[in-house]
């Protein structure tokens, strides 16, 4: 098999309903196109209209067959079996369970048919710089054409399904996730135990801290994972339905001033700030 | 609606408006507002305090608390520039940082001319009667003259409306309230003028501040912040007892908060301490007080405080006609904010009465309150974007 770097020009998190066009209008591409430009006008932050001509051609095409989650050509176009299975996946299960399918399948192409680029990042052993990355690859791999922007697009999506974490320029492995999905041993956490993580997680987020008890959730996610070895969506999923008081403690969760990305949602409402209180 | 006298019930007791009702279980929180403002009331220099609380929590109820209780509890002395009733009252209600649609851009202008425009006729009339506004060196003195004789041109002139020559010449000014420094320095001079009168202490409650992190972007922020910065700074050019001490009281969520403290934090990465960071160090880190969300106890305690005030006669079971469990529900969908927990009841009694119910339980409150779309917090839906 030849091995290439896939040029991902869609976002990870539009893949879902853009395989749910594609599905539902199944053997006519213009509807197929159609249904994708209007999804994309919805969620788009740009000014500049979606182009019709090359939504599908151009972005969603190339990346769903990167990913190899569609197949065929114009009215033919349909989704591979682990397309379907990962669009069922989303539908029953919402975000965290496709997050955690996604994450399988994009490592799994990317041990077999790209350059292994979860991989390389684990041999460093240590957080890394992105253009430390690039030159790396671009020496290992001077035929693939890789760029700083597709290298940026592929480690999206690995921030996406939560196995790797992007600050500023720092890409951070989160080496147990990625063992997990190895080994396919993921860790399971009984309430009791997730409470206790997340109560050593927020004593140590907190301390020091004075007059504002809260804490940013992603940061508390983070140190509960890296603490438990379990991944983002299950973090979200006991966090969800977790009782918020107890006659020993009482979570609770606020929102942001302004839009900040990784909160939670819980009973229609996106939280982002966090703190447990012990019981008067 | 049917009579509420089946319950033992004047009214419903459950109503958001007023804040005159008993406190409920926030004594830890009450007692650090207090220690602040007496702190404060002593050092008898200028401060920031700030209470942090989530919507529904109960910051604007504590607000107007601290408006009530200055009347005796705290200030025994009258100290501090406030008065108990309403027609005599500085603002009738805590003042909200900004109007929806501001008559002047300019902030520091909009905020002083609002702030002395809120305060009675007849109460300046009974202040600067106190005060010998002959030891005031003042250019604004022939308006202090003024607004103690009831005149309508200097109550025109601090509304910072426009004015004739005859009466810009009668208040011995040149022109109407056009930029922030003018009302700053006017400020200052009411601030001379009412510590003449014997206030050593000015107290601003400012509701909502949370408001100013929504709407407004980083410069203008930092504009407003920077207007009271100003204001707190500028009170050092006054010897001691020159002046009644502003001290200003803000209220605001926890995210208004941290947008704050991250505006502060980008500040001294981009500047080193430019931006909101020097008003930022000027809040002391105790004047930062927390509402905590309430817990089952303290919605036990509020819905038995609402009660017992609209009682007709007094009765065995003091949450009669919910039962504890009915309580209990209603605190699971509350997301422990008193204000939820009010409006709640409120449903719950009036339709429980309609419907000819004796007691209102678990059920009851369930299929109630689903009626109108309000349901239990198990049903989340995952996802974690905004």
């Amino acid at each position: 098999m030849v091995r290439s770097f896939p040029s991902l020009k869609a976002r990870a998190e539009w893949i879902p309903w853009a395989l749910e066009c594609i599905k539902t209008n199944g053997g006519d591409y213009r509807a197929m196109e159609a249904c994708i430009v209007v999804c994309w006008r919805n969620i788009s932050q740009r000014t500049k209209e979606p182009s019709t001509k090359n939504s599908l051609r151009a972005v969603f095409g190339p990346t769903l067959r990167h990913l190899e989650l569609i197949t065929g050509e114009g009215d033919e176009i349909k989704l591979t079996a682990k397309g379907d299975e990962l669009l069922e996946i989303y539908n029953s299960d919402g975000e965290l369970g496709y997050g955690k399918a996604f994450a399988k399948h994009l490592v799994k192409l990317d041990k077999e048919r790209w350059v292994g680029l979860v991989f390389e990042v684990q041999n460093f052993r240590r957080p890394m710089l992105q253009d430390e990355l690039l030159d790396y690859l671009r020496q290992k791999y001077p035929n693939f054409g890789i760029n700083r922007d597709k290298l940026k697009k592929l480690l999206l999506h690995y921030a996406y399904t939560g196995l790797m974490k992007l600050e500023a320029n720092v890409i951070h492995l989160r080496e147990p996730l990625l063992h997990s999905l190895m080994t396919g041993l993921e860790p399971r956490l009984s309430d009791q135990q997730f409470i206790q993580a997340l109560h050593k997680a927020y004593k140590k987020l907190s301390t020091g801290l004075i007059g504002s008890p809260y804490v940013p959730i992603p940061k508390v996610r983070d140190e509960v994972c890296r603490d438990t070895k379990i991944w983002p969506s299950d973090f979200d999923r006991h966090l969800q339905r977790l009782p918020k008081e107890t006659s020993e403690y009482l979570i609770h969760l606020t929102e942001p001033m302004l839009r900040k990305p990784d909160g939670i949602r819980i009973a229609g409402k996106y939280l982002y700030y966090f703190a447990i209180y012990e019981k008067r | 609606m049917a009579d509420l006298d089946a319950y033992q019930l004047r009214q419903n007791p459950f109503e958001i408006v007023s804040h005159a009702h008993e406190m409920a279980n926030r004594k830890e929180e009450w007692t650090h507002v207090s220690k602040s403002l007496y702190s404060a009331f002593e050092a008898k220099s200028p401060r920031f305090i700030f209470l942090l609380g989530d919507w529904g929590e109960g910051k604007s109820y504590i607000l107007d608390q601290i408006y009530r209780s200055l009347s005796g509890t705290i200030d025994r002395e009258g100290r501090v520039f406030v008065a108990r009733m309403r027609s005599r009252v500085l603002y009738p209600k805590p003042l909200v940082l900004r109007e929806s649609e501001p008559r002047w851009q300019k902030f520091g202008l909009d905020l002083i001319i609002r702030v002395l425009n809120n305060i009675a006729r007849d109460k300046w009339s009974e202040v600067l009667r106190k005060a010998n506004l002959g030891g005031l060196d003042s250019v604004y003195l022939k308006v202090f003259q003024g607004l103690r004789d009831n005149e309508e041109s200097a109550f025109k002139y601090i509304a910072g409306r426009k004015l004739g020559t005859d009466e810009l010449k009668k208040l011995e000014v040149s022109e109407p309230l056009t930029s922030s420094p003018q009302v700053i320095e006017l400020f200052f001079d009411f601030l001379r003028a009412i510590r003449l009168a014997g206030y050593s202490n000015f107290l601003l409650l400012l509701d909502e501040f949370e408001y100013i992190t929504a709407i407004l972007g980083e410069v203008r922020i930092t504009q407003v912040l920077n207007t009271f910065r100003e204001i707190f700074d500028h009170c050092g050019y006054y010897g001691p007892g020159e002046i009644a001490s502003p001290i200003f009281f803000f209220a605001i969520s926890p995210g208004g908060w941290e947008r704050l403290k991250e505006l502060e934090s980008s500040a001294r990465k981009k500047t080193g301490g430019g931006g909101i960071a020097p008003f930022m160090e000027r809040v002391i880190l105790r004047d930062i007080i927390h509402l905590k969300p309430f817990a089952f106890e303290d919605t036990k305690q509020l819905v038995k405080l609402r009660l017992e005030e609209a009682r007709t006669k007094k009765v065995t079971d003091p949450f009669h006609p919910f039962t504890e469990m009915c309580i209990e529900y209603v605190h699971g969908l509350s997301f422990n904010k008193p204000r939820n927990v009010i409006q709640y009841c409120s449903i719950l009694l009036e339709d429980a009465l309609d419907e000819g119910l004796e007691k209102i339980d678990e059920k009851d409150a369930k299929r109630i309150l689903e009626k109108y779309g309000i349901y239990p917090t198990g049903s989340e839906s995952a996802g974690n974007s905004t």
